[in-house]
């Protein structure tokens, strides 16, 4: 199990690479909620800044639903399990990178990773 | 239905979850600040928790399991305030309980045995569900929760992060919740025959893998023979006179293993076997193979 957990740890963190690394204080939209979009950011600063196309309230919903789905199974193995629990939901019209940027504003923003909770609690209920 | 009853306990041991190591993409992150000063505040955190926050069951509802089926399950769980040596452990009213072999005798966090208010992380159990009736599962937690908000924060890389012995300072707690097993009896047969047809060159003796598939508690010593017919011959392994399983001698229900046998023929041809299997006190079933014997 500690080396399964080890490979999973691996892949998950080759997968968040993109979004690693990046100043949380400095990065978190949930803090600012008035964020300009009329400004465009910069190429260093656009990997940091959640897509245009999605806002990280939407995307406490489709993690939300995610985790319900992955949550909903039985698994043979728990390797499996961890690598389930450690992906991140494909979104149409989002890159992974853009993807982590999001889920990255999730796990880092209280007032998110809060309506994340209470979106489980929801979901996971009606599924 | 979940039951939350809270209790207090004696400090916890020192000795948990030997590497841990795993990740959970909203609390195993790597996201180091850009700075080598770390901020001297987490954003996550309400410092007026510190004292009463308890760790948060998010899994209300169990995924439906056969009746007699093994498998793995998550709980989900944030938490009210920052916690630290974190020890999940569960009983059954009827079939078992199991963890990951890494813990031993409870489980954690799958990440860390520490969690960041607000932040997610997930408990592994084994299930082995019982052949008849329900199941109910008392699941309890105990853990510390950090009197200094400043030790965890939510940004924290907790794949490599460790909150134990000194850092995990503050006062233990345990929390307990029932959760039902949903289970459902599995219809038709109690085993099946994956494999309906195989193909073998005429004169060329070949062994083939015939999968089995259980559905039902019960399959104990499965054995599998056949009936071939006059131009189709058959060998067992060891020279018996019917093939067990590959992984054991057992069928777990929604689980497949494979019998080997040897098929020779030398008149090319299609031929329906009959394929016997039997299990446990007097369980058996029929099937039928498709044996297509090439030039």
């Amino acid at each position: 199990m500690p080396g399964n957990r080890r490979a999973a740890a691996a892949l998950l963190l080759v997968v968040l690479a993109a979004g690693c690394g990046a100043d949380p204080e400095g990065t978190d939209p949930g803090r600012d909620s008035g964020a300009d979009t009329s400004v465009s950011p910069s190429a260093s600063q656009e990997q940091a800044t959640s897509p245009a196309s999605m806002t990280p309230q939407e995307f406490v919903t489709v993690l939300a639903d995610h985790l319900c789905q992955v949550q909903g199974k039985v698994y043979e193995d728990p390797t499996a399990m961890g690598e389930a629990f450690a992906s991140l939901p494909e979104v149409e019209g989002l890159s992974e990178a853009e993807t982590q940027v999001l889920a990255d504003e999730v796990r880092t923003d209280a007032d998110l990773s809060r309506a994340l909770n209470e979106a489980l609690l929801t979901s996971c209920a009606d599924a | 239905m979940l039951q939350p009853g809270p209790a207090s306990l004696p400090r916890l041991s020192r000795k948990i979850v030997a590497g841990v190591a795993g990740a959970l993409l909203l609390t195993g992150l790597a996201m180091a600040p850009a700075s080598s000063t770390p901020p001297d505040r987490d954003l996550g955190d309400d410092p007026r928790n510190n004292a009463t926050g308890e760790p948060v069951l998010l899994t209300r509802l169990l995924p439906p399991m056969v009746r007699g089926q093994i498998g793995w399950v998550g709980l989900m769980w944030s938490t009210e305030t920052d916690i630290c040596e974190v020890r999940v452990t569960s009983s059954a009213t009827a079939g078992t309980v199991g963890y990951p072999t890494n813990t031993g005798d409870h489980s954690s966090f799958y990440v860390n045995d520490a969690l960041a208010e607000g932040n997610l992380d997930f408990t592994a159990l084994k299930l082995a569900t019982p052949a008849t009736g329900g199941m109910q599962l008392g699941v309890e937690v105990r853990y510390t929760r950090l009197a200094d908000s400043l030790v965890l924060r939510k940004f924290d890389d907790l794949v490599t992060k460790s909150v134990r012995d000194a850092d995990c300072a503050g006062a233990t707690a345990s929390k307990s919740y029932t959760l039902t097993v949903p289970l459902i009896d599995a219809i038709g047969p109690a085993v099946s025959l994956d494999t309906d047809q195989v193909s073998v060159a005429a004169g060329k003796p070949t062994w083939v893998d015939l999968e089995l598939d259980g559905r039902k508690p019960g399959l104990t010593n499965v054995r599998v023979a056949l009936t071939p017919p006059r131009e189709l011959a058959v060998v067992y392994p060891g020279d018996g006179t019917s093939s067990g399983l590959t992984k054991g001698t057992d069928l777990g229900v929604l689980s497949s293993d494979r019998a080997g046998v040897r098929l020779e023929s030398s008149v090319p041809g299609t031929y329906r076997v009959p394929v016997r299997i039997t299990w446990g006190n007097g369980g058996q079933l029929t099937e039928t193979l498709t044996v297509r014997v090439t030039k």
